[in-house]
């Protein structure tokens, strides 16, 4: 006998709600935070926002008709994966924190300096890549072929390309501090 | 028997909607709000009707671009925003694995560790990159570039050549015009 969940659940996915609502009602919420907070269009904008986020939502929704690529597959394996982390997280918090509680009480990791502050923020970034790539994302992200027909040799070009603007940044900020240590 | 969402979105389809409808809401929404916002003709209570007007303009101008560009924005719009959406999901996933260690509203934590350093720059040119990414893989830079057009005298060799030679030359020169400035400024001093 199957029970009430699978039986709403089956029923659910038949009528479309995973695939169409929930992907609609995600992006709906997700662009109309985001545009609520950083105000692009200034002060009392909400109809304005409301409008670009449910257009957004509305070809969210069409995805699905318009591509071959199952949206839900990505959205379900990238939420499972997610939270997956998060309660490893979790868990290796809670075991630090038998540990380094007295520390920790009150206070959080949150006193930690710019150094920490840094490389865990790094550390989320690429676990979030992690889960983006082992979740199909890269699928996702290929489903249309580039417009300019960018080769994989020219891609190296613009990874190398990138790496080189990076280091010379890093060289010219390098040499600005030395000269500060210097004159100090 | 199709889901009551599929056969809504066909109908929809078939009317013209995700192709003539949405794109005309979209931009007159959008070029309304940054005419109000930038106040290019004036205050926007007393320009209403000016700001109304050109927005409209280019909602029609954006309107006619299946018919008279051959463009499909339905497919483009569609895959675009999907990624858009995927790129925004993936932030807040780092947010919240970083929000389980640090306080609450991490970005004001992290305005007030870092105040005006160049990690808001690194921030920046990551979120450019990125919006970079996604015109590509959406297929959105087809616009821009379409097959066939361009100068035809130049391989894509040389464009690659050319474009990346003006890139680096850009950046040695805003860098070390920008370290000019901050070393004349200690001399001042």
């Amino acid at each position: 006998m199957t029970s009430p969940f699978e039986t709403f659940l089956s029923t659910a996915i038949q009528q479309g709600v995973f695939a169409f609502y929930l992907p609609f009602l995600l992006v709906l919420t997700l662009f109309f935070g985001l545009l609520e907070k950083t105000k692009p269009f200034g002060d009392k904008s909400r109809h304005i926002n409301l409008i670009v986020s449910l257009v957004a939502a509305l070809y969210v929704m069409v995805f699905n008709q318009t591509m071959s690529y199952a949206i839900t597959t990505f959205f379900a394996k990238f939420f499972m994966e997610s939270s997956l982390v998060l309660i490893t997280l979790l868990v290796g918090l809670m075991i630090v924190g038998l540990m380094a509680g007295p520390i920790l009480q009150g206070k959080g990791w949150g006193e930690f300096g710019k150094n920490a502050l840094g490389g865990i923020l790094l550390i989320a970034v690429i676990i979030g890549f992690f889960i983006f790539s082992s979740s199909g994302g890269f699928e996702l992200f290929g489903q249309v072929s580039p417009g300019l027909g960018i080769s994989e040799g020219d891609l190296i070009i613009i990874v190398f390309l990138i790496i080189t603007v990076a280091a010379i940044w890093f060289m010219v900020r390098g040499g600005e501090s030395g000269t500060e240590v210097s004159h100090g | 028997m199709a889901d009551p969402f599929t056969t809504t979105i066909l109908k929809l389809q078939q009317m013209g909607f995700f192709k003539f409808l949405l794109p005309f809401i979209f931009t007159s929404a959008v070029f309304y709000g940054l005419l109000r916002k930038s106040q290019i003709f004036g205050p926007p209570e007393k320009n209403v009707v000016v700001n109304g007007v050109v927005a409209l303009s280019a909602a029609f101008m954006i309107l006619a671009i299946p018919i008279t560009q051959g463009i499909d924005p339905e497919k483009l719009w569609s895959v675009y925003f999907v990624q858009s959406a995927t790129a925004i999901l993936v932030t807040m996933v780092g947010i919240m694995i970083a929000g389980m260690i640090f306080p609450p509203d991490l970005p004001a934590h992290l305005a007030k560790v870092f105040g005006k350093g160049g990690f808001w720059s690194i921030i920046m040119i990551g979120g450019l990159i990125v919006g970079l990414v996604i015109l590509f893989t959406s297929g959105m830079s087809g616009i821009f570039f379409p097959a066939g057009t361009g100068p035809t005298w130049l391989s894509q060799d040389m464009l690659l050549t050319i474009g990346v030679l003006v890139v680096l030359m850009i950046t040695v020169v805003v860098l070390f015009g920008l370290g000019g400035v901050t070393s004349g400024g200690g001399e001042k001093k």
